[in-house]
């Protein structure tokens, strides 16, 4: 059968997604491949699929790597692959919510591949780079930062604020307090867990 | 004595200490065999062993894997089945 090229419509062979029908966008690597229904026609969502699990049909559509969804359908609709494989077209108001989203989808493509692969170099060049990259560096400032130090800010300077007037005499009461409770309290715990245990042990017997 | 209809071995007995700390067998119903695949016979995996009135009250997403033929073909013959039927189809 035909390699997988740009417009080849496959089968999914495994997953959930098993049985349905979807079209590759893009090679990645010798192992990985770009795909989508798009989700709308078929079910198949936007994502990386292993080689493996796509059997190729002899059916090819006419589209640029990494077309739009609303692309897609409509190349499916010009061959007249969708009567074929007996898919149903979305509706039409499915269709321009498709549309709208051509122009967001190439962002939502581009920006993982970006935070994937550089992610390692970045932190090195945040360090370096501080005025030209300011909307990226601040919010992990934010996140990482400003959380550590306010915490330990508000506990510290609080408790030393209260300590030269109010705790120096609250520690002596604990200090009394705490000699005169513990006698009273271990008796009485004591002597009811034995009862109890007797009382099981003889019921058991008695039985 | 046992009830009669308790005596014979399709029955699992299964011996159980009561709270007056006696022995006694209690007589239960075996539980199903595993869940074969169709075609190779393997073993399946993600379908519970249980009676089908505990299977009812699963999830359905619980029953079994969700894929077509899910809890019927074991995932090496359903991916086999699928490429036949798109080399057939797609044949002519």
């Amino acid at each position: 059968m035909a390699a997988l090229e740009v417009g080849r419509v496959c089968m999914k062979v495994a997953g959930r997604e098993a049985g349905k029908y979807c079209v590759v966008l893009k090679k990645m690597d010798n192992t990985f491949v770009l795909i989508t229904g798009p989700k709308q026609l078929t079910g198949v969502k936007r994502r990386r699929c292993n080689v493996e699990h796509l059997e190729p049909t002899q059916y090819s559509l006419k589209i640029s790597a990494e077309a739009a969804d609303a692309a897609v359908i409509k190349a499916y609709d010009a061959i007249g692959l969708t009567k074929k494989l007996s898919l149903r077209l979305p509706s039409p108001e499915v269709m321009k919510e498709i549309e709208k989203k051509v122009k967001e989808i190439p962002k939502k493509v581009e920006k993982p591949k970006k935070e994937k692969k550089p992610e390692k170099p970045k932190k090195e060049e945040k360090k370096e780079e501080k005025p030209k990259e300011e909307p990226k560096e601040e919010k992990p400032k934010k996140k990482g930062i400003t959380i550590k130090f306010k915490i330990p800010t508000l506990r510290k300077k609080k408790p030393k604020e209260e300590k030269k007037v109010v705790k120096k005499p609250e520690k002596k009461e604990v200090v009394k307090k705490k000699p005169v409770k513990k006698p009273a309290k271990k008796p009485a715990k004591k002597k009811p867990t034995k009862k109890p245990k007797k009382a099981a042990k003889k019921g058991k017997k008695k039985k | 004595m046992v009830r009669p209809k308790l005596r014979s071995r399709s029955k699992r007995r299964k011996k159980t200490r009561t709270p007056g700390n006696r022995l006694i067998t209690q007589y239960k119903k075996r539980r199903p065999k595993i869940a074969k695949c169709g075609i190779c016979g393997k073993p399946l995996h993600g379908v519970p062993r249980l009676k089908p009135t505990d299977m009812r009250k699963l999830a359905k997403t619980k029953r079994r894997p969700e894929r077509p033929y899910g809890g019927n073909l074991c995932s090496r013959c359903m991916r086999e089945l699928l490429r036949k039927t798109v080399r057939d189809t797609f044949k002519s």
